[in-house]
């Protein structure tokens, strides 16, 4: 955690992205911000006025020459996280970079840790917690609908769920301390099954929430298509053909693509991540296993599997299918060189496909999506495959529906879910009322930290560590 | 006159504990009460302890107090109440001789070192500047004392009320303190009025016993203090249960124009929780019938307690609607029920050692700050006298944490958030309440108990002992193992429980539900303890899942009540403060910031500000802009 007194240090790190650019900025701030860059760049005025940029050379301590660099000064109660801050823009090479801050970190400043700049801007009263999540949100929204989600959230859609759950819990916490304090009284003991019920009530409202956080996580990451099928099935000049780009190596060599490739594209104002994989097939090929075991991890871990096979090749059974046969991903069968068979023959190969799909993954004709007829070639029904996706992607999204996005926020109903499923299981066992509604409690604060209604400066901390650093 | 190191103004529960506080660390102590005859006295129900009570006089008596001595010492019925709804809630109450446990506590008090005892009543407290010095009594004399402590309970400006008769008085038979409060409220303390009822009091011969459902006592037994014998010393009697019926219930209708509570006679604010026999009528309208507990005040007591029927209404009336409940038709009320509208004053005003604010070595106990119940007034006594001991004796602020004692609780709830009724203890006030048992509270309170150095070497070798013994034990626990053989299997088929299929410890098998741990003398452990030296240890097993989860909450919460907010801090210039913020935080002078957080009105993301501020006070000077 970030102790308050740990802010009397001067923290530096890197504010864009790691990797060649065309300038790159390093963001110094601190007590001591101007100074550590003054001993790295001795040529800079006097005076230095704020919000103004200076050009200077950054040197290293024998006085050999970095880069030529700008210097914007902020004045502290001026600047992103409210102290005295200094941004030094370099030529963009990683190597420059890393050797300036080598430089500042031998001059007293320290690397900042993830999301301490905006640690600081919180601590410092420059932004207040809702604010510094949707910073989070924004910098790391990638598409009009993750936007969308954390509007919403922000308008305070989420809020008041929220605050349903946490007055039902309380409502059950107070009848079950009454339980405990008055029970010389003569007052009517609250009923078990009554607890129950209520217990159930708020079990589910969170559970709907909990769900939602995987259509939210999607909204908010993007979704996660996998592209697989058999060698040669053309799953990398689908890849490149959905993408705009040629980013799979594509030849008719079987067994090509080897690792898997990545690449995100934007459906419809969302973020979907097509992975390309290895072909499926029974190997002895040591590397080309390797590759079929890290399709099956990506198959498990897809929202969408997009199998692709050559409508003219049997598909048959084996014990590379099994990732494919237990997924529950939202299924699209693409059969591919439609355009080498004519007419009659295709009609027939794509049924045969259809049926031999449909009993080897063992799964009626609605688990999936739709059987397509493609050529990646001639790109015929290519259109149609972006139609589907969007199609799926559309189907658990409703504008402007509370969804969970944030992992913080998952993970605090989780425990909120746990603790309301302990009482329950607490009450059935007819176990002490305390731990009834100590369990209650807890769950109560889960909510409440949500809502950011309690000060615990680990909330904070944990808000923060999903910032990257620099921001 | 002489002067003496601290002056207790009240005999009362506070006023005893207060007293010996001071006493018991060799400080020359005057205790001043109108009425020698009543020191110690039960105004109300003939019982100590209840649930969150009982935890308090426990924590008082492992501290050096003298309530649990004297509730052990008089206790005529024992009873361990929510025994079955789990270890943490459970509450000792222990029926009381009345006349007894002043008996007990008047002898104590003769018999007390540096303590002296005076007949007297303080007409005002002396001042120099915004210092306290000793307090001025009614026959003009003046007597110093380097710190005073004021514990007089309900009897500030306090008034009667039986139906629409008013007489002046804190208790029946005692006349009210007139002139501190008036002083206090002159000096700029913010003075409130509560109100509190007493229900009427029968002649024992007068009531058909055989009506009644007689209530008996535990069979197992648990003094209050550590120091007591572990049986009780007085013949155990019973309590009986009664009921109203419908037509004591049309009565008090009738006559509810006669109730001073509702004719507006009675302004001050009485407490939720223990509504008055009118109160329950009128709002429970419902239920047509309550229950009541007729105890005794006493082995030879001709006098009937009865409790859950408080009220002020006139006298015949009375008479006529006790006579309606079944055993009670022939029935005499020696005493009739009564309201008592008294002073307090605001707590906020005080520190977390009870001192005034506004007035050095001024400190204030028991129900005069707003509080209800015996067992409150006297953990209060306790704190205060402890901290007009260390004013005088030049030592720092004693705060019993809120992670530690119900005692803690009770006092930052009073300092911190105030009270807008009689302030009555529950299990529920504390956060940690899984941590804060009955059982445990010799392994909290030892450490502080040392350190005050009041429980003599004696009892200390003693509770070390247990403490000691406790660990041999756990450890043995865990080393013992048992193994799934024929022999064990049918053991535990006796017991109930489900075989075993790989060898497990005791401590592992105790966890279990259905083990208690004096079944484990069957695998050959040695179970010959008493059940105050291994209860504790067995709890700790069995839920230790929620003891973990409860210590690491409070490791989190201490932080924050351990981050110190200092003495001279300035909230007005504490950037990012709401104008209500800084205005409670400078009336309270929270300590640290946990009892800031816990002030009503003040937000959590005052937090923030504060640290900000904090963090800023501790800055090097700053290096200017272009140095």
């Amino acid at each position: 955690m970030f102790e308050p007194e740990k802010s009397e240090e001067t923290i530096c790190a890197l504010a864009t992205p790691a990797g060649f650019s065309g300038v790159g900025l390093i963001r110094v701030s601190g007590l001591s911000a101007l100074s550590c860059v003054r001993m790295i760049s001795k040529c800079l005025p006097k005076v230095l006025e704020s919000h103004r940029v200076y050009l200077g050379e950054v040197t290293d301590s024998k006085g050999h020459r970095l880069d030529q660099a700008l210097f914007t000064y902020f004045l502290e109660g001026r600047s992103y996280t409210g102290e005295e801050t200094v941004e030094i823009s370099f030529h963009g090479n990683p190597m420059i970079g890393s050797q300036i801050l080598r430089e500042l970190c031998s001059v007293g400043c320290r690397m900042a840790a993830p999301g301490e700049f905006t640690y600081r801007a919180f601590m410092n009263g420059r932004i207040d917690l809702v604010q510094a999540e949707s910073v989070l949100s924004l910098i790391q929204s990638r598409s009009r609908r993750s936007q969308s989600a954390a509007l919403h959230q922000l308008r305070g859609g989420l809020t008041q769920e929220l605050e349903e759950i946490s007055r039902e819990i309380s409502r059950i916490a107070a009848l079950v301390e009454v339980g405990i304090d008055f029970s010389t009284e003569d007052i009517e003991v609250v009923q078990a099954d009554q607890l129950e019920r209520s217990l159930n009530f708020i079990l589910s409202k969170i559970e709907r929430l909990r769900q939602s956080y995987s259509s939210g996580r999607r909204i908010h990451g993007g979704t996660k298509v996998a592209i697989v099928g058999p060698p040669n099935a053309g799953k990398s000049s689908l890849l490149n053909l959905l993408v705009k780009e040629e980013r799979s190596i594509v030849s008719a060599q079987a067994g090509t693509t080897r690792d898997y490739i990545e690449c995100d594209t934007l459906v419809r104002g969302a973020v979907v991540t097509y992975f390309d994989t290895a072909g499926l097939r029974e190997t002895d090929d040591e590397v080309e296993k390797l590759g079929i075991r890290r399709a099956s991890h990506i198959i498990e871990d897809s929202d969408v599997v997009v199998l692709i096979l050559d409508v003219s090749v049997p598909f048959v059974d084996g014990e590379y299918l099994s990732s494919l046969k237990s997924s529950p991903a939202v299924k699209l069968i693409i059969l591919n060189k439609i355009d080498l068979l004519d007419e009659g023959d295709a009609t027939n190969a794509f049924e045969l496909r259809k049926e031999e799909v449909l009993r080897l993954l063992n799964c009626r004709e609605r688990d999936i999506v739709r059987f397509l007829p493609v050529s990646v070639m001639t790109k015929r029904g290519v259109g149609e495959i972006e139609d589907c996706i969007g199609e799926i992607l559309d189907r658990d999204y409703v504008e402007d529906s509370n969804v969970l996005t944030q992992a913080r926020h998952f993970e605090l109903l989780e425990s909120a879910f746990k603790r309301v499923f302990s009482a329950r299981s607490q009450l059935l066992e007819k176990a002490g009322f305390e731990f009834l509604a100590f369990d209650l409690a807890e769950s109560l604060r889960c909510v409440q930290e949500i809502l950011g209604q309690r000060y615990d400066d680990q909330i904070l901390d944990r808000v923060f560590k999903d910032f990257c650093i620099g921001k | 006159m002489v002067d003496f190191d601290v002056i207790v103004v009240g005999a009362g529960h506070a006023g005893i504990e207060a007293g010996f506080a001071c006493a018991n660390r060799g400080l020359q102590t005057l205790m001043i009460t109108t009425n020698l005859d009543r020191i110690g006295y039960m105004s109300c129900n003939p019982a100590i302890g209840g649930l969150a009570k009982g935890h308090m006089v426990r924590e008082i008596d492992m501290l050096g107090g003298m309530m649990g001595l004297a509730a052990d010492a008089t206790c005529i019925q024992f009873k361990r109440l929510n025994s079955r709804k789990g270890p943490a809630v459970r509450g000792s109450r222990s029926q009381c001789d009345k006349d007894l446990y002043s008996e007990f506590m008047r002898g104590k008090c003769s018999d007390q070192p540096n303590l002296e005892l005076f007949s007297g009543e303080v007409k005002t407290i002396l001042f120099e500047g915004h210092r306290c010095v000793g307090v001025s009594l009614d026959d003009g004399s003046c007597i110093r004392g380097k710190a005073v402590i004021i514990t007089t309970g309900t009897f500030m400006n306090a008034m009667m009320h039986i139906g629409d008769v008013q007489t002046s008085g804190g208790r029946s038979g005692d006349k009210s303190t007139v002139g501190i409060s008036d002083q206090l409220r002159e000096m700029g303390f913010r003075v409130q009025r509560l109100k509190t009822g007493t229900p009427p009091r029968l002649e024992k011969e007068s009531i058909d016993w055989s009506k009644l459902d007689p209530q008996f006592g535990d069979e197992k037994y648990y003094p209050f203090s550590f120091r007591s014998s572990k049986t009780p010393s007085l013949p155990q009697v019973p309590c009986f249960l009664g009921y109203t019926t419908e037509r004591t219930h049309e009565i008090i209708r009738r006559n509810l124009h006669k109730s001073p509570m509702y004719s507006g006679q009675i302004e001050g604010i009485g407490p939720r929780y223990c509504p008055s026999i009118e109160d329950k009528i009128v709002r429970f309208a419902d239920k047509n019938r309550h229950q009541t507990f007729l105890e005794p005040e006493g082995l030879n007591s001709n006098l009937i307690y009865l409790q859950g029927i408080s009220t002020s209404l006139p006298l015949d009336v009375q008479v006529e609607f006790l006579q309606t409940i079944s055993g009670l038709e022939n029935v005499k009320v020696v005493r009739a029920g009564y309201a008592v509208e008294y002073d307090f004053v605001e707590p906020t005003q005080l520190t977390l050692g009870l001192e005034t604010k506004a007035f050095q070595n001024l400190f204030l106990a028991g129900q005069i700050n707003g509080t209800s119940g015996y067992e409150e007034a006297a953990a209060q006594g306790f704190v205060a006298g402890i901290n007009a001991g260390n004013k005088v004796l030049g030592l720092d602020l004693f705060v019993l944490p809120r992670h530690l004692a119900y005692v803690g609780v009770m006092i930052d709830d009073l300092v911190t958030k105030g009270t807008q009724e009689p302030y009555r203890m529950f299990t529920s006030r504390a956060e940690h309440r899984l941590a804060l048992r009955e059982d445990n509270t010799l392994d909290r309170l030892f450490g502080v108990s040392k350190s005050l150095g009041i429980i003599d070497s004696k009892t200390i070798d003693a509770a070390s002992k247990v403490i000691e013994d406790r660990d041999i034990i756990y450890n043995k626990l865990k080393e013992t193992r048992i193994f799934p053989n024929e022999e064990t299997q049918g053991k535990l088929v006796e017991l109930c429980t489900a075989p075993i299929t790989n060898p497990v410890s005791l401590e592992v098998l105790l966890r279990r539900p259905e083990v208690c741990f004096e079944d484990l003398s069957r695998f050959g452990f040695d179970c010959s303890f008493e059940p105050s030296v291994y209860e504790p240890l067995e709890i700790r097993v069995k839920y230790a899942g929620y003891i973990e989860m409860q210590e690491e909450q409070i490791y989190l919460d201490r932080r924050n009540d351990e981050t110190l907010l200092p003495d001279s801090i300035e909230y007005r210039s504490v950037k990012g403060l709401s104008v209500e913020e800084v205005e409670k935080l400078d009336f309270v002078r929270p300590r640290s910031l946990g009892q800031a957080l816990r002030i009503s009105g003040v937000n959590p993301s005052a937090a923030r500000a504060l640290l900000v501020h904090l963090r800023g006070r501790s800055k090097l000077t700053r290096t200017s802009i272009n140095a």
